[in-house]
């Protein structure tokens, strides 16, 4: 069979793999024999299409040119559904022993600007590290909708890595603020 | 709006105004025949509009012509949201600034500054509005004068009113900063300036409080005293105590207006202000700031200020307030998550004063509306 072309390696999706899967994920996409029965979370079947349509008991598995059958890489399997419910940007403003203390602005639900004290134990271990004074996060609740059905409450709150502030940027800055002073001075 | 609340001032009547919520503050001042003032600026938390303009732009003011003063008292959030688009109607306004912010680093600030990187604004987008109307202005010749630096003594606006009783004469002074504020001023923004390679975030604008201009109106015999956020700060020649001993503008007189500078707080109370500047039984005025875990006023705030007068006032109330989310699980989640949680703002008032100029002594009327109420009940 063909390789399908819609997942044949694509460098720049590659990148947005976990770095220490992504060599594996790569080669397993070179090698893919798969056919075009996509399902709607981006994994694949096997299954003869000309075949009965009641669900098999067979685990999910890709064929290689050489029939060699290889289970598919994790991403390729049905993945979690965020569903929100509420969505809020905040930035951090204080930092105390246990918490954080943050403004926060509604982007999804309802409500006014709340002012909050989050537990530092509700952000994740990587994200942890990113707070300081002046850090943007966003705070979602909502379900985590598996694939088997099964609902489970959820609170994500993400810090956003945002760019460093380039040598370029800086020194276009000054610029600026020689022109603004002798804007001024020039009076 | 109630029609009470846009009733138009007489052409003799003067009217001192201050807008807060929860976070923010407004002052417009009516100084006679249709000349206004505009000090700082915050939104209105129902509207999301600048406080003073839709004040205005609701008795029916020709905002174009009657505003004859914008004032910028500091850069903090609280007192600039809006400011852009309130100088840009304001089209025959002069600006007043802090002389602190005529400052290298901080045009700097301004710059890096200047891409939002929250939705909430961290005020630098007001001043960079700003900024770009003057340029504009010098380039096309127009508002000859179209900003004023403010420093300690300045007179930054003084005209001559007319009104069908007599003439008289409407004067405005800075108070503040003094020089020794102003040479901290390159320090405090040189420390906020980011490192090469350093992530970006959002600028935090708090301190520096003794940047503040306070201000200083006087309108025939009425005196006001706007104190702004300008704070003690235990040096002498640096806010509070350097007005106080070294501004030859305020000897010898007293304001029956103050507005009660940074929301109350003690670290914004000076007592020599009280004893020497203000007459007795001042009408005090303030906004509360509700943001962090301290707000502003405290209780003892309330209490000292209390004590010092019969007539204070404040805009919106000083306890916190929650929201009651409807859905089940925001409303679980919100209460595991967070150790406490608040509205930012609590309540959304205006405190209105207004007498007739020509009279004298204490004439003035206070009307209170929203959810601004009396500290002294």
């Amino acid at each position: 069979m063909p390789v399908n072309s819609s997942v044949a390696y694509d460098p720049s999706r590659s990148m947005t793999l976990d770095p220490a899967e992504r060599p594996r994920k790569i080669a397993l996409r070179y090698f893919l024999d798969i056919p075009p029965n996509h399902d709607k979370e981006g994994g694949v079947n096997v299954q003869d299409p000309n075949a009965s349509s009641e669900p098999s008991s067979e685990p999910l598995r890709f064929r290689s040119k050489d029939g060699i059958v290889l289970f598919p890489p994790k991403s390729a399997q049905a993945q979690d559904d965020f569903i929100a419910i509420q969505k809020w940007e905040g930035y951090v403003s204080h930092l105390g022993e246990d918490t954080f203390e943050a403004t926060l602005v509604c982007l999804k639900g309802e409500g006014p600007d709340q002012y909050a004290e989050i537990f530092f134990e509700d952000v994740s271990d990587d994200d942890r590290a990113l707070i300081s004074i002046g850090a943007v996060f966003y705070w979602t609740i909502g379900y985590l909708e598996k694939p088997s059905g099964q609902r489970l409450r959820a609170s994500l709150i993400r810090f956003r890595r945002l760019p460093v502030w380039t040598r370029r940027e800086l020194a276009n800055a000054e610029i600026r603020a020689k022109e603004l002073e002798s804007l001024f001075d020039a009076e | 709006m109630p029609n009470e609340q846009l009733s138009f001032p007489a052409v003799d009547e003067m009217e001192v105004s201050l807008f807060g919520p929860g976070y923010g503050e407004s002052v417009v001042i009516h100084i006679g025949n249709n000349l206004w003032i505009l000090i700082d600026s915050c939104l209105n938390p129902n509207t999301k509009q600048p406080a003073g303009l839709e004040y205005l732009l609701h008795l029916g003011v020709d905002i174009q012509r009657s505003v004859r003063l914008v004032v910028v008292t500091h850069w903090h959030d609280d007192h600039v949201r809006g400011l852009g688009a309130v100088f840009r109607e304001c089209a025959s306004a002069c600006l007043v600034l802090s002389q602190a912010l005529k400052n290298h680093e901080f045009f700097k600030l301004l710059t890096l500054y200047e891409p939002p990187h929250t939705i909430k604004s961290s005020g630098v987008d007001e001043f960079v509005e700003i900024f770009k109307i003057i340029e504009n202005c010098n380039k096309l010749d127009r508002r000859s004068t179209p900003y004023k630096w403010a420093i300690m003594d300045r007179l930054v606006y003084q005209e001559e009113i007319f009104l069908p009783t007599g003439n008289m004469v409407a004067s405005a002074y800075t108070l503040s900063p003094s020089d020794a504020s102003i040479l901290h001023a390159q320090k405090a923004f040189s420390n906020l300036l980011p490192e090469k390679y350093q992530p970006k975030k959002r600028i935090q604008s708090r301190g520096q409080n003794h940047f503040a201009v306070a201000l200083w109106i006087e309108v025939n015999s009425h005196i006001i005293l706007l104190g702004s956020d300008l704070e003690n700060t235990g040096q002498p020649d640096t806010g509070w105590s350097a007005v106080v001993d070294n501004s030859y503008i305020i000897s010898g007189k007293r304001a029956r207006v103050f507005k009660v500078p940074h929301h109350g707080s003690q670290s914004g109370h000076e007592n020599r202000v009280w004893t020497e500047c203000l007459h007795d039984n001042t009408l005090a005025a303030l906004s509360p700031f509700n943001r962090g875990l301290k707000p502003l006023p405290t209780e003892t705030d309330l209490q000292r200020i209390a004590s010092l007068t019969s007539n204070a006032y404040i805009t919106a109330p000083t306890s916190p307030r929650r929201h009651r989310f409807s859905n089940r699980v925001v409303r679980d989640t919100v209460a595991q998550v967070t150790k406490s949680i608040w509205n930012a703002n609590h309540g959304w008032g205006q405190i209105r004063l207004r007498c007739k100029i020509l009279e004298s002594g204490n004439c003035w009327d206070v009307q209170l509306y929203g959810s601004a109420h009396s500290i002294n009940n």
